[in-house]
């Protein structure tokens, strides 16, 4: 699906030239998406002249924010206030896309009124761990408050999110990082040669990596590191080199024009990543571009990018620092074994390309900006789907009748929950029809039901399972009874029966008598019940349970009615078959957490 | 005398001294804390009354007596509950299990369980996707 041109006001800490995460981040997306015909207005929030490549559908601005804010100084901060409400006027943006990874924003939160627009919050991994979820007045909850989406940059962030802050999940989106893969690579060559590209800082770990160089030229004299980044570490690192007697060996080289890493990349033999944390770092998204296999730590991010002997070798970061041989060691059976190299270098490259394209990432903005942006309907069907090809066609099919057999306005999204089957081919062949589709890494049931709820703007919100189906008038009895209830009414659930698939296990119990239930695929519940309550949770297992219990405890306002408005499929695959009720021990947690609330009372 | 859990239809759990456990064919559940928790993690241990009793009493610092009849009464309960049942292969030695550090020296008091059914039909509507090895709710490995 297309994206009209959309209006964008990015809100940014750095970008290119600036080093850094979040500029080689921007520096990718910002012109993909003036590529793809949006004109952005790039506010970065430190000052300084801009001295970025002027392009086609980009506007650089450079206020100093972050210089104020560190200072404290009231006045200039007041008069950052006046020249952000001067910026947003001037811009007319559709909508305002902010990347939180510093206070700065507080100033966006203060001129909401100006030029008002829907807001797009992107959490980068280090600020996901680092705020105070159970401060509702601290900024960052305010911002997920006066957010319409939330996007994470991995998926460690948003599981991390959901877990941390439950009661805006409902807005949560993940969107990997993605990279552009260059088309054609060079042969990983023979000379041991090592790059390690980033910030020359503690963060980064290369103290851990030139430790670990006399065991590497033991074993293999002839090896050279280059180091590619600047820093505030520098001088530590260059005495660091002197006292460790490898001048011969390492070089740093300082920070390079980005065109000229690649070809530094096409000569190395592989990559080594000793990072102590990292968001989703784009070093390694372009080294594993470039068909290089990567030595890294187990930290979060890299962790979602190599695969420990498929496409790189990890390490135990908590033991690297004691024990610099453990790098090295990693680091010399790459040396010595080219084929590994070349073998692990396409695996990735092949993995980078599927999973943290930039065309993947940029395709996902797009859908978040059309959703942000898109009129409120009267319903939205969400149908997550994870490995569901047997089934997904009847349940989409399902729901396109109940919603022409209701007559309302609606939108449907199947949310393709990493499936390696035809679950998303399935899903795209429902494009006429007007079936939106998403596909994430596999998270769960309940982060792929969020992601649905994001990106989709409607009253009324219906979950519908991939291997259920819906009565045809399952959605207007639903919305009858709605309208003639109570405006305050939150929710209104039906009764579910269930019938047997043809390949039902012979032995297994088909209830055909309509069961009420408060489930929300057994209803529909309002878009403002879950910003009130908040989104499902990251437990795959018991996600409904899970915010049905959640709901009901924090006084859920919900209608019941006995007409049948699902229709349950037992089959062969069912999960309550496969993980038997009296081993789903995660239902313990859902119970504790419940008595834990009414006691509370 | 002997009993295990009623696995079949009964799953439990005992988190800081608290045991939660819930049916699966009438979608109740329940709660027991204190002395009440301490004799639960005793009985479906599998071990024998003549060895709980006096293993009971200590961790509870009781009268012995009193409590093997107060234990007697609540595992009778819990049979007629459906929550554990005796044990048809009985032995003659065994071993009771680890009990509570949360609850020890906790006064005794009568034995009850707290029995809810709020939650009924959540918990007797199972959440059906369709799943297979390495799809819900399994984080799948990506193939490299």
């Amino acid at each position: 699906m297309t994206t009209p041109g959309v209006s964008l006001l990015w809100w940014l800490p750095e970008y290119l030239p600036d080093a850094g995460g979040i500029a080689t981040f921007a520096g990718h997306l910002v012109p993909g998406l003036a590529e793809r015909g949006h004109q952005v207005t790039a506010l970065i929030a430190a000052g300084g002249p801009d001295r970025s490549e002027p392009a086609v559908g980009i506007v650089m601005l450079r206020e100093p924010y972050r210089e104020a804010l560190e200072a404290g100084d009231p006045l200039r901060i007041l008069q950052l206030r006046a020249t952000t409400k001067r910026v947003k006027q001037a811009a007319a943006a559709d909508l305002y896309h902010v990347h939180l990874c510093e206070p700065s924003p507080l100033l966006h939160l203060a001129t909401l009124d100006t030029a008002p627009a829907p807001t797009v919050l992107t959490m980068h991994n280090e600020v996901v761990a680092g705020f105070d979820p159970d401060d509702p007045e601290g900024v960052t909850s305010r911002l997920f408050a006066a957010s319409t989406v939330v996007t994470c940059v991995s998926t460690t962030a948003t599981v991390e999110f959901a877990r941390r802050a439950p009661r805006f999940s409902h807005r949560l989106v993940p969107i990997p990082n993605g990279a552009p893969v260059p088309t054609r690579t060079s042969p990983v060559p023979l000379e041991p040669r090592l790059v390690a590209v980033g910030r020359l800082i503690a963060q980064k770990g290369f103290d851990r990596l030139l430790r670990s160089m006399p065991t590497i030229i033991e074993a293999v004299p002839d090896v050279r590191l280059d180091i590619l980044g600047d820093g505030p570490d520098r001088l530590a690192l260059e005495d660091l080199v002197t006292s460790l007697g490898l001048a011969d060996s390492v070089v740093l080289r300082g920070a390079l024009p980005r065109s000229d890493v690649g070809p530094i990349l096409d000569q190395s033999r592989l990559v080594v990543a000793p990072s102590r944390h990292e968001g989703l770092p784009y070093a390694v998204l372009e080294a594993t571009g470039h068909g290089r296999p990567i030595v890294a730590t187990n930290v979060a991010g890299i962790d979602e990018v190599v695969a420990d002997g498929v496409t790189g070798l990890i390490v135990d970061n908590a033991r690297v620092d004691d024990d610099p041989r453990l790098l090295a060691e990693a680091v010399i059976r790459l040396l010595t074994d080219h084929e590994a190299c070349v073998e692990m270098g396409r695996a990735g490259r092949e993995r980078t390309s599927r999973l943290f394209s930039l065309g993947a990432c940029l395709d996902g903005y797009e859908q978040v900006y059309r959703a942000a942006t898109q009129r409120r309907c009267d319903l939205a069907v969400v149908i997550p789907v994870c490995n569901g090809e047997r089934h997904l066609g009847v349940a989409i099919e399902s729901a396109l009748g109940a919603i022409e057999h209701a007559g309302v306005t609606a939108q449907m999204i199947v949310v393709d929950d990493g499936s390696t089957d035809a679950s998303l081919q399935i899903a795209q062949s429902y494009a006429g029809s007007g079936v939106e589709v998403f596909s994430q890494p596999n998270l769960g049931s309940g982060l792929a039901r969020n992601t649905g709820t994001a990106l989709t703007n409607s009253e009324w919100i219906a979950h519908l399972d991939a291997d259920d189906r819906w009565p045809v008038d399952r959605l207007r009895t639903l919305l009858q009874a709605a309208a003639g209830i109570e405006r305050s009414a939150e929710a209104v659930f039906g009764r579910a029966v269930e019938f047997a698939d043809a390949d039902a296990p012979p032995l297994a119990k088909i209830e055909t008598a309509p069961t009420a239930v408060r489930f929300g695929t057994s209803g529909i519940v309002r878009r403002s019940a879950y910003d009130r309550i908040g989104g499902h949770g990251v437990s795959g297992d018991n996600d409904q349970l899970s915010w049905a219990t959640t709901a009901i405890d924090a006084g859920l306002r919900y209608e019941s009615i006995d007409d049948v408005v699902l229709e349950r499929r037992i089959h062969a695959r069912n999960k309550s078959h496969l993980r038997p009720f009296v081993s789903d021990m995660s239902r313990i947690a859902v119970v504790r957490a419940h008595l834990d609330r009414i006691r509370q009372r | 005398m002997q009993y295990e859990l009623n696995s079949i239809n009964v799953v439990s759990e005992t988190i800081e001294g608290e045991v939660l456990a819930i049916r699966s064919d009438n979608g109740a559940y329940y709660s027991m804390r204190g002395p009440t928790a301490t004799v639960w993690v005793a009985l479906v241990s599998g071990a024998l009354l003549d060895d709980i009793v006096p293993a009971v009493a200590e961790h509870h610092q009781a009268d012995l007596g009193s409590t093997r009849t107060d234990i007697e009464a609540f595992a009778a309960s819990l049979v007629n509950e459906l929550l554990i049942v005796e044990d048809a292969v009985a032995t003659t030695t065994s071993v009771v299990g680890e009990l509570p550090a949360e609850t020890r020296a906790a006064p005794w008091e009568t034995l009850a369980f707290e029995r809810y059914n709020d939650m009924r039909d959540l918990l007797l509507f199972d959440p059906i996707h369709e799943v297979q090895v390495g799809g819900w709710p399994a984080v799948a490995p990506e193939p490299g």
